[in-house]
C-alpha cells in the first residue's frame, strides 16, 4: 500500500492540477480582472497578463459606490449579530438535548431537523408579514432575525452531538460539592465545549452570510442597511457592468470571510462531520 | 453505542429549551401555517378581499404548464448540481487521502467556495462565461462553440448548475474525507494483498463503506439546490432567459413579491414545504437504520 508507480503517481497528480484549476480559476480570474483597466477586459484577444495592469480599481471602487464600505460592515454586523444571537439560544437548548430527559424531547428534535433543512425563503410571503406586523421591516433585525431563527435548529444539533462525548463525571462533581445548574453549565460545560463552539459559530457565519442576501432584497429597502451581496450589484448598470471593479469589491468583500475561515477551519473541519453524522 | 448518560429535573430542561420553542413557534409553525391557510384562499393583490376557495389555488397550479416547467427545471438542475458536486468532491476527497505532499495547502483551498456567498459565486461564474470577454466563453468561442447564456436558456442552466456544484464542493469534501479516513487500512491492505487493484478496491470497498456519508450528502445536497441556491439564480440569470432556470423557490419569490399572486404562491410554498418535510421524514429513518453499524 501506499506504493504507486511513477506512471500512477503521475496521474494522480495531473488530475489533482485539473480538479484544483475548477476550484481556483474563480478566485484567479477576479483577482486578474480586478488588477486590468476596464477597457482591457474589452480588449481581444484575450490577454492574462499586460504591462497596464495596476490596484487603480480597488481605489476607485469606493467612489463608483459611495456606500461600498457601509455594506460591507453591513456584512459582517448582520452575520456577527445573528452569530451571537443564535448561540445565546443554541448553547442552553443544545444542553438540555444533552444531558436531560424530558418529555417531548424527541417530538422537538424532529421539528428541529425539519427547520433545519428548511430555508427562509420557502415562507418568504408569510414571514414579510409577520415582520411587517412587528413592525421590523426596513431595519437591521429584518435579515439578522429570521436569519437566526432559521439557524438555530442546525446549531442545536452540531452542539448537542459534542456535548454528549462530554463525559458526565465532571458535572456530576461539581453537582456534588454544590454547584447549581446554571454554575454548572457556565463554568464547566461551556469552558470544555470550546471546540464545539467555534464549530457552531463559523457554520452559522457561514449560513447567515450566505443567506443574508435573500433577507436584504425581500425584507429591506433601505440602501444604508443593505449587506454587500446585495450592494455590489450597483457595480452593474443598465448599459454596461463595471468589471474589474465589481471584481475587486467582491474581493474585498471576501476577505474578511476568509481570515475568520483560514484561522478556524480545522475545528469547523473536524467538528462539522462528528456532528453531522453522529459519530 | 456508547452509554448516555442523562440528569433528571422537572423544570430546568423545559426552562433552557424554551426560548427556542417559541422561536420555532413565531417564525416557522406561524408563518407555516399562515402560507397553509393563504393557500386556500384567493386574494386580490391589495388585501382588500379574499375567499375561500379550497383547493383551487393548487387545482391552478397543476393545470398550469409553467409551474409543470419549473418543476421539471428545478428537478434538472438539482439532479445535475448534486450529481456534480458529490462526484467532483468525492474524487478530490480520493485524492487528498492519497496525496502525499501539500497535504494541508491542498485541503485549505479546497474550502474557500464555502466562504463565498452564492450571491457572489454567482457573480464570478457569470464573469467568467460572459460572452465576449469571459476567459470560458472565449476559449468555448475558439473551439468553434459559440456561448451566449444571455439568449439560450441550456447554457444559462449549464452556468448555474457550475456555480451551484461549485459552492457546495467544499461542504461535501469535509463529509467525504471524515468518510474515507474512517475507513480501516488494514481492510484495504487485505484487499490489495488478495490483488485488487485501486479502481477494484475503490468500487468494492470505499465506496459501500462510505455509502451512509454518501446518502446523507444526497440529501443535503438536494436540500441545498432546491433552497440555498436562490442568491445564484437571482445573480446570475433572475430565471431567464423565458423562465429556463426559473426553479420552484425562485417562483415563489417572483409570483408573490413581483407578481403578488399571494394564494398562488403560498399554494407553491404549501407544496415545497411537502416536499422537504418528506426529505426529512426519509432522511430521519436512514440515519436511525444504517450509521450504527
Amino acid at each position: 500500500m501506499g506504493k504507486y508507480t511513477l506512471l500512477q503517481k503521475t496521474g494522480l497528480y495531473l488530475a489533482m492540477t485539473v480538479f484544483m484549476t475548477f476550484i481556483l480559476l474563480p478566485f484567479l480570474e477576479m483577482f486578474m480582472a480586478s488588477l486590468r483597466p476596464l477597457e482591457h477586459l474589452f480588449r481581444s484577444p484575450y490577454q492574462f497578463w499586460s504591462n497596464d495592469m495596476s490596484f487603480q480599481a480597488y481605489f476607485d471602487i469606493w467612489n463608483t459606490v459611495p456606500m461600498l464600505a457601509r455594506y460591507i460592515f453591513n456584512s459582517v454586523f448582520l452575520a456577527s449579530v445573528t452569530t451571537a444571537l443564535c448561540l445565546s439560544f443554541v448553547i442552553p437548548a443544545a444542553y438540555a438535548y444533552a444531558r436531560f430527559h424530558f418529555k417531548g424531547k424527541s417530538v422537538t428534535l424532529g421539528l428541529f431537523l425539519a427547520v433545519n433543512m428548511f430555508a427562509g425563503a420557502v415562507l418568504l410571503i408569510p414571514l414579510y408579514k409577520l415582520l411587517r406586523s412587528m413592525g421590523l421591516l426596513n431595519t437591521y433585525a429584518a435579515m439578522f432575525v429570521p436569519g437566526a431563527a432559521f439557524l438555530v435548529p442546525t446549531g442545536i444539533w452540531l452542539l448537542k452531538s459534542y456535548l454528549e462525548k462530554i463525559p458526565i463525571e465532571l458535572e456530576e462533581s461539581a453537582w456534588i460539592d454544590g454547584a447549581s445548574r446554571i454554575y454548572i453549565l457556565r463554568k464547566v460545560v461551556i469552558p470544555l465545549a470550546v471546540p464545539g463552539l467555534i464549530v457552531v459559530g463559523v457554520a452559522t457565519f457561514i449560513g447567515a452570510y450566505a443567506q443574508q442576501f435573500l433577507f436584504a432584497i425581500t425584507f429591506n429597502q433601505k440602501r444604508e442597511f443593505m449587506p454587500l451581496p446585495a450592494g455590489i450589484f450597483e457595480f452593474v448598470g443598465y448599459q454596461s457592468v463595471i468589471w474589474n471593479q465589481l471584481m475587486a469589491a467582491s474581493i474585498v468583500g471576501i476577505i474578511p470571510v476568509l481570515l475568520i475561515f483560514l484561522f478556524l477551519q480545522r475545528y469547523l473541519v473536524e467538528g462539522l462531520t462528528k456532528g453531522a453524522l453522529k459519530g | 453505542m456508547e452509554k448516555r448518560s442523562t440528569f433528571n429535573n422537572l423544570w430546568l430542561p423545559y426552562l433552557l429549551v424554551a426560548p427556542q420553542i417559541i422561536i420555532t413557534f413565531i417564525f416557522f409553525l406561524w408563518p407555516a401555517s399562515q402560507a397553509l391557510y393563504q393557500s386556500f384562499l384567493l386574494e386580490d393583490a391589495f388585501g382588500l378581499s379574499s375567499e375561500f376557495v379550497w383547493f383551487e389555488n393548487f387545482e391552478e397550479l397543476f393545470s398550469d404548464p409553467l409551474y409543470l416547467d419549473s418543476f421539471y427545471t428545478t428537478v434538472l438542475f438539482s439532479v445535475s448540481t448534486t450529481f456534480l458536486s458529490l462526484s467532483l468532491s468525492l474524487m478530490f476527497a480520493v485524492m487528498a487521502d492519497r496525496v502525499i505532499r501539500g497535504e494541508m495547502a491542498y485541503k485549505s483551498i479546497l474550502l474557500w467556495p464555502y466562504a463565498v456567498a452564492p450571491a457572489v459565486a454567482g457573480v464570478l461564474w457569470m464573469f467568467m462565461f460572459n460572452t465576449g470577454n469571459g476567459i470560458l466563453a472565449l476559449t468555448l468561442q475558439s473551439l468553434g462553440y459559440e456561448w451566449n447564456h444571455v439568449l439560450r436558456g441550456g447554457q444559462a442552466m449549464v452556468l448555474v448548475i457550475i456555480a451551484a456544484a461549485w459552492k457546495q464542493i467544499s461542504y461535501n469534501f469535509i463529509f467525504f474525507l471524515a468518510g474515507l479516513q474512517s475507513i480501516p487500512k488494514s481492510m484495504l491492505e487485505a484487499s490489495a494483498i488478495d490483488g485488487a487493484g485501486p479502481v477494484k478496491r475503490f468500487w468494492t470497498i470505499v465506496f459501500p463503506l462510505i455509502s451512509p456519508t454518501t446518502f446523507f450528502l444526497i440529501v443535503v445536497n438536494v436540500v441545498y439546490a432546491f433552497f440555498d441556491t436562490f442568491g445564484i439564480i437571482h445573480a446570475v440569470t433572475q430565471g431567464g432567459p423565458y423562465k429556463s432556470t426559473e426553479i420552484l423557490v425562485y417562483k415563489v419569490y417572483n409570483d408573490g413579491f413581483v407578481g403578488l399572486d399571494l394564494g398562488g404562491s403560498s399554494a407553491q410554498s404549501v407544496i415545497l414545504m411537502i416536499i422537504v418535510v418528506s426529505l426529512t421524514v426519509f432522511q430521519f429513518r436512514y440515519i436511525e437504520r444504517r450509521v450504527q453499524y
